[in-house]
């Protein structure tokens, strides 16, 4: 590429050392025994998130300002953001690194925020096609029943919900006003049920929904909730005694029940009988609504596959969280430790609003707040600490280090705010 | 216009008026007013540098380095122990071939710690590939200051200009500081020929082989042989410009001296008092300044010593396990010539002790009265 550059004498030498060619010549990534790669790693939120958010994601989208975006990632892993926001624990700001610098991100509200901007900017999702051969009937309107229902339309298949209150919505529809306004509620759940599915009301299983019913089906989701939902689901009828549906799917299906009284399932929320599938609270106990969320994204997923003719493999164990647009991620979750904080100033979360919402100014300013761990943010100091200029931006994707003139330094992976780089052995 | 200021002020207007564009300094007595007048004017929009607070005179040196190799005209000020400090960095200047302008305040090395004048800080640093040049007065100072830059940047070599600690740095003098406008006609702006610019990149200071190294000494060599003649020229324009010069030696009085008595600095101006008054007593005595310590103006030494029967050397300084520094190179310098003369080299006023006009009266005496050193160097006024 280049030629070597001789001297004959004292003359032909620049006055002083300097180099005359480039120093590309030099190629000294022959130096290297340990070399750095961009690597993902799973920040707690995400990892704590039942529902299973990209939360990282969707903050750094928010730093940005491009709420828009952020409100689209959301939905697409969880299509009851305002609920969630109001009324799940948030175990996410429990795990979150920032806690130890200033105060958790107030993740939650910044979900309440999105909730919000979607349904004031009227965003709609775009009607998706049934394409796909496969009808599917989902017994429950509950969190995880709509969730499921939410994800199955969205993936082309035909959905019948069946609900044996006379709305959908089950245990969500019971908390009160002040912690869970109505419209939020109602807002959602129409949201779901716009894409378009066949809601059934007043079809309690075992009373006017027979199991006949429902063999019609190419598959078929049991998402019927906790005991208490259950009951109250019975009672609404006028109907007592022991659990109904339960004992109805016992000795007509062979559900299989632990000494918990919960169905047994495998990972890929399949019951044992063919085509029939169980999920949410019936199957996990009572746990928060973000849960049931994740458990039917699961099923939904779950199902695909079935109807698609593909294994059922891969599926997380049933206490961890499944995302239906994963990004490669390195499991590795990151601590606190990890962050490199000389980047970052002790900050505080701003005050609860007044209104309840965020304004745009403070949930763009919060989402600044987050260290976004493990995830690049293209913050660019990799970029600029780099001793041997080996390491280019790719317009606004990312990053590529050169290997040819990479010395395995490790400086970009020690100054990463964010632990998002690992250093390798050759 | 003339001011009645200090030495050290002499080289904070010499810098203004040289347009200095960078000053990275540290301070130590006592150099201090230099650079902290500096620092005021730059503060004050009366001169447009940049003024850099370092940590020490290594980063200073450093900071001059930076500066110098993206194409400023950089300054800083030391003295004793700062200029020991920033040793190599001196070396790095020079063979980067950087033409940063210092001034070293002459100050006693210790322990014993001491804050008085003494020439051993800057003559230890003489292998440097500094030049360095040692002022009588004031008056020098600032006129050295503006010729410093000057040959500096005509022959890529640092310059060190020196004056002694508290007898010149704090003594006030009557100066007179030239007309800006003559200035920047004698001393035009700074254009590096090579700088860090990243429109045309270049690698600074690489690891050269030994394949190339002895060639970029070489190269260094002959800039400080050139260096001779630029000084001498850059010392004549002076004159032109300013009606004021000071050559590389200045002889005085030698024309029938058959004892010369060699000086720098401020003794020099003690000096001259003395010959005066050994002349008027019918002696036949002259005095030989030497002004241009490096390059070493062998020609000009040679020739003023020509015709001298003994040469006494005032040092103010010592190289320990040899002798008086200026004595040393003198010595040296007539090892090959025709005429070789006897020549006591006297070791005075070390740590700031007083050299006055008795000390020196004595040193001619002494000389009068021998043939020949009896010692490889004479202790003068030592308490025995």
């Amino acid at each position: 590429m280049t030629e070597e550059i001789t001297f004959e004498t004292e003359a032909d030498m620049p006055p002083l050392p300097m180099s005359l060619g480039t120093t590309l010549v030099n190629k000294t990534g022959s130096w290297r025994y340990i070399r750095p790669l961009y690597v993902d790693k799973t920040s707690p939120c995400n990892h704590a998130c039942p529902a299973g958010e990209d939360i990282v994601e969707q903050i750094g989208l928010m730093a940005e300002g491009r709420f828009e975006e952020a409100w689209r990632r959301l939905m697409e892993e969880n299509p009851l953001p305002g609920v969630c926001g109001r009324i799940c624990p948030h175990v996410c700001e429990r795990e979150c690194n920032r806690k130890e610098m200033g105060g958790a991100i107030a993740i939650h509200l910044l979900e309440q925020f999105l909730a919000h901007y979607g349904a004031s900017h009227e965003i709609s999702l775009p009607k998706p096609e049934a394409r796909r051969q496969g009808r599917v009937a989902i017994v429950g309107a509950g969190a995880c029943g709509l969730s499921a229902a939410y994800f199955l339309v969205r993936l082309g298949y035909r959905v019948t919900l069946f609900e044996a209150q006379d709305e959908p919505g089950g245990r969500m529809c019971l908390v009160r006003g002040n912690r869970l306004p109505k419209e939020v509620l109602k807002h959602e759940i129409a949201q779901i049920t716009a894409l378009g599915m066949e809601v059934r009301t007043g079809m309690l299983l075992g009373a006017n929904l027979a199991l006949k019913d429902l063999e019609g089906f190419d598959a078929v989701l049991l998402a019927l909730g906790h005991t208490r939902s259950r009951k109250t689901a019975i009672e609404a009828v006028g109907l007592t005694g022991p659990d109904v549906e339960l004992e109805f799917l016992k000795s007509g299906w062979g559900l299989k029940l632990d000494e918990k009284g919960l169905a047994v399932t495998d990972e890929a929320a399949c019951t044992g009988r063919e085509g029939v599938f169980a999920a949410g609270e019936m199957v996990l106990g009572a746990g928060p609504v973000s849960r049931a969320v994740g458990s039917g994204k699961r099923t939904a997923l779950a199902i695909d596959k079935y109807l698609k003719g593909v294994p059922l493999e891969g599926f997380p164990p049933l206490d961890g969280n499944i995302q239906a647009k994963p990004r490669k991620v390195d499991p590795t979750v990151v601590h606190f430790k990890d962050i490199n904080t000389a980047y970052f100033e002790w900050l505080e979360p701003p005050p609860k609003p007044e209104t309840g919402i965020f304004g745009e100014e403070t949930a763009k300013m919060e989402a600044e707040r987050c260290f976004s761990c493990g995830t690049c943010n293209l913050c660019d100091t990799c970029f600029i600490f780099c001793p041997d200029v080996a390491i280019s931006r790719v317009d606004h994707r990312g990053y590529e280090v050169n290997y040819d003139y990479c010395k395995g330094c490790g400086v970009c992976a020690e100054e990463c705010p964010r632990h998002a780089i690992s250093m390798e052995r050759e | 216009m003339k001011k009645v200021i200090m030495g050290n002020h002499a080289v904070s207007y010499g810098v203004q008026l040289a347009r200095a564009q960078v000053i990275a300094a540290y301070p130590i007595t006592p150099q201090t007013q230099i650079v902290e007048m500096l620092s005021e004017m730059c503060a004050d929009g009366l001169l447009n540098a940049k003024f850099i607070k370092v940590e020490s005179e290594h980063s200073a040196m450093a900071a001059c380095v930076g500066a110098s190799s993206a194409g400023a005209r950089a300054f800083t000020a030391t003295s004793s122990h700062g200029l020991a400090l920033m040793h190599e960095m001196l070396h790095w200047a020079a063979g980067a071939r950087l033409p940063i302008v210092m001034a070293n305040v002459n100050r006693a090395l210790g322990p014993g710690w001491s804050i008085w004048t003494e020439q051993t800080d800057s003559l230890a640093q003489r292998d440097t590939g500094w030049l360095q040049f040692y002022c009588e007065n004031n008056q020098e100072v600032l006129d050295t200051v503006i010729q410093a830059f000057k040959i500096a940047e005509q022959v890529l070599l640092p310059v060190m200009l020196v004056l002694d600690a508290f007898v010149l740095s704090h003594t006030e003098e009557p100066v007179d500081l030239p007309d800006q406008g003559l200035v920047d006609e004698y001393l035009p702006p700074y254009e590096a020929q090579y700088k860090l610019d990243p429109s045309d990149p270049h690698a600074f200071g690489p690891m050269v082989s030994p394949d190339h190294y002895m060639e970029m000494r070489y190269k260094i060599q002959k800039a400080m042989e050139e260096a001779v003649e630029a000084a001498r020229r850059a010392d004549e324009e002076f004159s032109e410009v300013f009606g004021r010069n000071y050559g590389l030696v200045e002889p005085y009085r030698l024309e029938d001296a058959a004892v010369v008595l060699v000086t720098s600095a401020t003794i020099t101006g003690t000096a001259r008092e003395v010959i005066d008054q050994l002349r008027e007593e019918g002696e036949r005595v002259g005095l030989l300044k030497v002004r241009m310590f490096r390059p070493f103006p062998f020609r000009d030494v040679r020739e003023a010593l020509a015709g001298a029967k003994k040469v006494a050397v005032i040092d103010r300084n010592i190289s320990f396990g040899h002798g008086g520094i200026f004595a040393e190179e003198i010595k040296s310098a007539l090892y090959n010539s025709p005429a070789k003369p006897p020549l006591f080299g006297f070791v005075i006023g070390l740590g700031g002790r007083d050299v006055t006009p008795a000390s020196i009266r004595g040193i001619a005496e002494y000389t009068f009265e021998h043939d020949a050193p009896e010692t490889e160097m004479i202790w003068r006024e030592v308490k025995k």
